[in-house]
């Protein structure tokens, strides 16, 4: 059981690293992450009956 | 996202608006962890007109005039909804006042400050409005007096302290 903790807290710990590592990318970086998670949501967004819009974000 | 924040910065400098800030979830982001967002919420200090009222009419007639059109409550500027929303308290003014200057790649930009999207946040008081509250928490580099001094100044303290409880 108390591996299994460890392991566990092990997990958590790397997941909260990786998160404050997501939090410290530049701020264009971190728009283009956004872009990734809203091609992922917006085909769960249309079955829901809505209309997203995943943003093109590279037209200069 | 660039050209969006350039045709921002051009509304900007013609005067339709007479300052802006990015606000919302993607505000937030500036200073937290990416989290999904479909809209880009800018929020607006208008020009004072006749009788002191907010309309956002002239900010969408000057986007109209350059081709952009509207999508729900949003408009699409080069492909991206923006949520135009006017500073209508003290609060949103004062943030807009103090919003931080930076570049998007090689674009200036302006993005309110984290204390200020933290009690903003907090008046707001949506549930999605405290998780943002509680990631600001966990992940921006909030100056804690300042902070304190806003929610004080705007009567928010009580509510803030409720909800990190």
């Amino acid at each position: 059981m108390d591996s299994l903790t460890k392991e566990v807290t092990h997990l958590f710990e790397a997941k909260q690293r990786r998160r404050l590592a997501l939090a410290g990318l530049s701020f264009p970086e971190k728009i283009r992450r956004v872009v990734q998670l809203q091609k992922i949501a917006a085909p769960l967004w249309r079955q829901r009956g809505l209309n997203p819009r995943v943003w093109l974000i590279d037209r200069k | 996202m660039e050209k969006t924040l350039q045709v921002l910065n051009q509304l900007e400098a013609e005067g339709v608006f007479s300052r802006y800030a990015i606000g919302g979830a993607i505000g937030a982001t500036f200073y937290t962890e990416p989290f999904l967002s479909f809209d880009l919420d800018i929020f607006v200090v208008l020009p004072t007109t006749y009788g002191g009222l907010l309309t956002l009419a002239p900010i969408y007639e000057a986007l109209r005039a350059r081709g952009y059109t509207e999508q729900a409550e949003c408009i699409l500027v080069e492909e991206i909804p923006v949520q135009f929303l006017p500073a209508y308290n003290a609060l949103l003014e004062e943030a807009l006042a103090e919003a931080v200057t930076t570049t998007y790649e090689q674009t200036p930009a302006r993005v309110l400050r984290a204390e200020h999207l933290v009690a903003v946040a907090v008046q707001t008081g949506r549930p999605k409005d405290r998780e943002r509250v509680r990631l600001l928490r966990e992940q921006a580099p909030l100056d804690i007096p300042r902070l304190e001094a806003i929610l004080l100044r705007h009567g928010l303290g009580e509510k803030f302290k409720q909800w990190i409880a």
